[in-house]
């Protein structure tokens, strides 16, 4: 089964999927643990695992707050696709953790 | 100074001390080297996602440039006051400028380094020393939990707090004989009083780091920081983005602004192909028109301030559960200045060592182990001294104590929670309290005026030996705890005798209720 959330092709969002359908992200470090610490979408926080939200119309950003084990070390907050596999959404260098805080834009279609 | 030298020192004193404030947004914008990579390997959304308002530190980036802006305009104001004449002594001058250092120290304040409480008419002040210098101070002062090493000058800033309790319900008038009791009894049990309460510096060092952290462990962690802090920071960086990007909570103008400066930015950056001084410049234009876009969020200000007041919050309590999964022991210095109502200043050194340890159990597949009981143990030691004798014999330290505590976790399956305490506490008063009646007050009940300006209580010397064991209850997912102990003291501070007592209760945390 393919990830929920695709490209989008417009500005306007980063990512895209169909309306009411469910997607999971979660945290991954290939080198020291990590974790999602709270996360947000469309009206729904969640502050543990796991972070499941309902994909909504319109354009809603997707906050997350991640944390990791190990300064420098690549963090990629990714859609743990129905699948199996993952679709990364965002990544970067955890190279100052007292910024954890990103959003991504998601946009019902 | 001429006024053109003035002038110019100015301007570049507050931009400079407006960038170093906010100077540690690292990822945003990120390096010429990311985006040449995205824009290598031609992704992009990922270079979309690198540039956009919603990349990580990106508020903190918007915040610095907005304040420069603001400071700026302060500094041109106040410069020319002074070339319309006016020399820099002058109050329009001064005040400007005056007003454009509050702005500064202010927004230590704001930015969370500084933290205020308030209860009834005390209120306290306390510095994150760590905090203040990572906003003042050079990038290689900056310590994290997570740090691999970190250099020892480093280790004590981290590790470094200092607050400061005041009472605006000052009682520096003439006591009355009627209340010189009651006065000195709240001096002696701990009830302050006066215009300066307390002041506390307290240094925590840490042991060796542990390299052993699993991901179960890790997550575990970071699911025991409390929910309303995540909260609160998710919310206030909310508040920030929605506007422009939100299309059912954002303003449709301000959207529009965004999305089209955003297309324009990652268009003008895969114009450059590559080449680092033009990538350079592109994404410094396009984060300044972001910022102009930010800027036209109603309330952007308080928005800001919010934010990174949340931010600091938020990562305060993550320190300490990180804390306390990397480090099994820790080690503090204290030292307490206390000011307590006609009572000499007292000054307390105090010393704290604590180790905790979680048990593991062998897992049912070989190579597994999963957790078992937590053992924490608390060592303290302290002395203190009157910092004045007012005159009296009395020895210099009044009293030394130290205590002993362990709490032992056990792994349980089911709902309900024990923990199991023991703990003993020792004071010494080697000297007797001390009360200070100023010579202008009279002997309670007589209108007989008092000599000196000390006085000595009660025979107050000697030991106390305190012994409590207890088993706390507690109901797994609530608040609900009972609390069930057994305590023996051989005296209290001002009563020789023995006292023996039990206690139970039942506590709930009401503030739960209204927690998601």
């Amino acid at each position: 089964m393919p990830c929920v959330l695709s490209d989008c092709p417009t500005f306007d969002a980063d990512y895209q999927g169909a309306i009411g359908s469910k997607f999971t992200v979660t945290a991954i470090c290939a080198t020291a643990p990590a974790a999602i610490s709270g996360a947000a979408y469309a009206g729904t926080t969640l502050t543990k695992a796991p972070f499941t939200f309902t994909v909504a119309s319109g354009v809603s950003n997707l906050a997350t707050i991640v944390e990791g084990a190990a300064l420098n070390a690549l963090i990629q907050i990714v859609e743990a696709c129905p699948g199996g596999g993952t679709k990364v959404l965002r990544q970067f260098d955890m190279t100052d953790p007292d910024h954890s805080i990103s959003a991504v834009r998601i946009k019902g279609v | 100074m001429s006024t053109t030298t003035y002038r110019a020192w100015l301007i570049l004193s507050i931009v400079t001390t407006a960038t170093r404030i906010l100077a540690m947004a690292q990822e945003y914008p990120p390096s010429v080297a990311t985006i040449q990579d995205d824009l290598a390997r031609g992704d992009d959304i990922k270079l979309r996602t690198d540039i956009e308002i919603g990349a990580p530190g990106s508020p903190d980036e918007i915040a610095k440039r907005l304040l420069a802006r603001q400071l700026l305009q302060i500094g041109e104001s106040a410069s020319q006051s002074i070339q319309n004449g006016a020399s820099p002594a002058a109050s329009a001058s001064t005040s400007l400028v005056t007003k454009s250092m509050s702005s500064i120290l202010g927004l230590a304040q704001e930015a969370g380094a500084i933290t205020t409480s308030t209860s009834g008419s005390t209120t306290t002040l306390t510095a994150n020393v760590q905090q203040l210098f990572n906003y003042l101070g050079p990038d290689r002062t900056r310590c994290y939990v997570i740090s691999p090493t970190c250099p020892f000058g480093s280790q004590l800033i981290r590790g470094a707090s200092v607050s400061v309790s005041l009472n605006s319900l000052a009682n520096s008038g003439t006591s009355s004989s009627s209340n010189l009791t009651s006065a000195a009894l709240s001096g002696l049990t701990g009830v302050q009083n006066p215009v300066f309460n307390n002041f506390t510096f307290q240094e925590n060092l840490h042991g060796r780091k542990k390299t052993d952290i699993t991901q179960e462990r890790f997550k575990a962690a970071i699911d025991e920081i409390e929910g309303d802090k995540k909260a609160a920071l998710i919310n206030a960086f909310l508040a920030l983005v929605d506007p422009i990007s939100d299309t059912s909570k954002g303003n449709a103008a301000l959207t529009a602004k965004y999305v089209g400066a955003l297309g324009e930015c990652v268009t003008n950056l895969k114009g450059t192909r590559g080449d680092a001084q033009q990538v350079a410049k592109v994404e410094q234009d396009c984060v300044n028109s972001f910022a102009d876009i930010v800027q036209q969020i109603p309330g952007v200000d308080g928005l800001l301030t919010n934010f990174m007041q949340a931010e600091a919050a938020y990562n305060t309590v993550r320190d300490l559960a990180l804390t306390k999964l990397f480090y099994d022991s820790t080690f503090a210095l204290e030292y307490d200045l206390t000011n307590n109502a006609k009572q000499p200043l007292l000054s307390t050194f105090k010393v704290v060592y604590g180790y905790q340890h979680q048990f593991h159990h062998p897992g049912p597949k070989p190579g597994t182990v999963i957790p078992g009981g937590m053992l924490q143990t608390t060592l303290n030691g302290s002395a203190t001294l009157y910092n004045s004798l007012q005159g009296s014999s009395e020895p210099r330290v009044r009293s030394a104590q130290g205590s002993a505590q362990v709490d032992y976790t056990p792994s349980t399956s089911g709902k309900i929670q024990a923990m199991f305490s023991a703990g003993y506490y020792f004071q010494y008063m080697i000297a007797n309290g001390l009360i200070n009646l100023p010579s202008t007050d009279f002997v309670p009940g007589t209108v007989i005026p008092l000599p000196s300006n000390a006085s000595v209580l009660l025979n107050t010397t000697g030991p106390i030996n305190i012994g409590q064991g207890k088993l706390t209850l507690s109901i797994k997912g609530t608040s609900i705890k009972i609390p069930l102990a057994v305590t023996g003291a051989s005296r209290t501070d001002l009563i020789k005798a023995n006292r023996v007592g039990g206690n139970f209760g039942i506590s709930y945390d009401f503030a739960s209720l209204f927690k998601k």
